[in-house]
């Protein structure tokens, strides 16, 4: 058994998947969780679909492609808050219309360079199995700033979260804060992109934290769960893609499903077990 | 140029200031004037209400006052100060359906979120210290039994109170709470009220919104009538007569007298 659990770090390749995705799963964790409370869920969705359009826009100016899907993942952010502040548009029809219109920008720009392929693929789904150490570096990179800074403002994340209006009156910076947020969101999902694709990231981020609320009312309970879920998850699909040769990303995100389905049903097991108080 | 303007002793002693001036207030929205010449003066240790039909401008004046709306026209002074540099004296409750009740926090850590509006040391994590003034804090609008619950599970009059533990965290000099009686059973407003006399009393400025007129003449030192525009203002048993009641609601509320206090009977 313990000979299975260990083979796949054997090879430089499963190790390096292993820690990159575990310090993504963290990272996630901790966001994810704020993204749930706040209903964020299809703002992520629409960062990941923008930041496609910005690696393409990256290849093609010979960028690093973080740096492109970074920013592209940014503006989308920042256009959103525009377009629901200066228009009548609920901000799911913004979000749809950015979300699609930066994935169309990204299938052109590969499309234009002749990359259209084999490219296309690993981007949209991912390749665990393809991150160098160079990768790791920027993950871990990430990582830190991330969790320092939520660390540090933490309070005030749930603050703005809870109560926006008490708190810009009584002096926070409501909406850099929720910028702030924003964009710790995106280079999240732009350190992810390369482990799990474009279509599948978000699910890294929410799943897992959807997860722990299920069964936590309380915030720091649920980040913890959230994490817990997110490394478990992504280990057990890690395992199973090597062993029957799945594609990890989805394995990943398929058992990240189970997961919430069992939680979800043990959670009703014990609620109906319970006596009515 | 010499300093011809001495900063006078009143400008130097807060407590001497009104604790909110509204004057000449305008506020649009798209064009359309929801707000028009406000003039208003609270005196420091008052408990107000604005009062005035829905629609009326009420909780747009307290977002103005609060700097959440800048006015078109006009100013507002906290303590004598513009509100971005009175942030730290000035708390604010919201309306009900602006908080995420559901958000998974328990009651005492809703209650720290005072001290990030004190300013001072925010990114310390809270001690011992803090954790204590918190419960205090329950403890004076009588919460301290449910520190630990989720504030999910608080009913209506509890939330409201736990805010209020908050401010008084936060120990904010001026309170301005949006429809705090909205929703609420006849003894959860009452307790809400005692408690907002009491924090009067200690020298607090509360300053409330509602269209519920239970309560106002008993214990409220001034009122404010609005329907876009002031209607009258003043102590609650001067203004609150039938004709201005009549002027503000456009309808007929009957009032009855019992040994010398007004009250409000809504048929």
């Amino acid at each position: 058994m313990i000979e299975l659990l260990l083979e796949p770090f054997s090879l430089g390749f499963m190790s390096r998947a292993f820690i990159g995705v575990s310090l993504i799963a963290i990272l996630a964790g901790i966001l994810g969780t704020f993204m749930v409370l706040r209903g964020l869920a299809l703002m992520g969705e629409a960062i990941a679909h923008a930041s496609f359009g910005g690696l393409a826009l990256a290849m093609y100016l010979g960028w690093p492609l973080q740096a492109g899907a970074l920013l592209l993942g940014l503006a989308t952010a920042a256009v959103v808050a525009l377009l629901s502040r200066s228009t009548r548009l609920k901000a799911d029809s913004s979000l749809a219309i950015l979300l699609t219109g930066g994935f169309s920008l990204g299938i052109l720009g590969l499309y234009l360079q002749g990359a259209y392929g084999s490219d296309l693929n690993s981007l949209l789904l991912g390749s665990v199995l393809a991150i160098q150490r160079s990768d790791l570096y920027w993950i871990v990179g990430a990582v830190i700033l991330a969790g320092v800074i939520v660390l540090v403002g933490f309070q005030h994340l749930v603050y703005i979260s809870f109560d926006p209006g008490g708190a810009e009156a009584s002096g926070l910076p409501v909406t850099w804060l929720q910028m702030l947020l924003l964009s710790l969101i995106a280079l999240c999902i732009v350190i992810a992109l390369q482990a799990i694709g474009v279509i599948l990231v978000v699910a890294l981020l929410i799943t897992p934290a959807a997860t722990a609320a299920l069964i936590t009312r309380q915030i720091g309970r649920m980040i913890g769960l959230a994490v817990l879920f997110g490394l478990i998850g992504s280990w057990i699909g890690l395992y199973l893609s090597y062993y029957i040769s799945l594609p990890s990303g989805a394995t990943i995100v398929a058992v990240l499903c189970g997961q919430f389905a069992l939680v979800f049903a043990l959670q009703r097991f014990v609620a109906r077990l319970r006596p009515v108080s | 140029m010499t300093s011809t303007s001495v900063p006078t002793k009143s400008k130097r002693n807060p407590s001497a200031m009104p604790a909110v001036e509204v004057a000449n207030v305008a506020v649009a929205f798209d064009g359309r004037t929801v707000l028009r010449d406000i003039n208003w003066t609270v005196p420091a240790g008052h408990l107000a209400a604005i009062i005035g039909p829905n629609g009326g401008g009420k909780s747009t004046l307290l977002r103005t006052i609060v700097g959440r709306v800048r006015p078109t026209r006009g100013h507002v002074r906290i303590f004598g100060q513009a509100v971005s540099r009175s942030r730290t004296a000035l708390a604010y409750l919201p309306q009900n359906e602006e908080i995420d009740w559901n958000f998974p926090i328990r009651t005492i850590d809703v209650v720290l979120q005072g001290r990030l509006g004190r300013g001072g040391r925010w990114w310390r994590p809270a001690d011992q210290l803090d954790r204590q003034r918190a419960l205090d804090a329950l403890e004076r609008v009588r919460l301290r039994s449910e520190a630990l619950r989720p504030i999910g599970d608080l009913s209506g009059g509890q939330r409201q109170r736990a805010l209020l533990a908050r401010a008084l965290l936060q120990d904010a000099s001026l309170i301005l709470f949006d429809e705090p009686a909205t929703g609420l059973d006849a003894t959860a407003q009452h307790d809400l009220l005692d408690i907002l006399k009491e924090l009067r009393d200690e020298g607090r400025t509360v300053i409330t919104t509602t269209h519920d007129l239970d309560c106002l003449t008993d214990g409220f030192d001034s009122v404010l009538c609005i329907r876009g525009e002031v209607i009258c203002q003043g102590h609650p048993r001067e203004v609150l007569t039938s004709d201005n009641l009549l002027r503000i609601f456009g309808r007929h509320i009957p009032l009855v007298t019992t040994d010398g206090e007004v009250t409000i009977d809504h048929d």
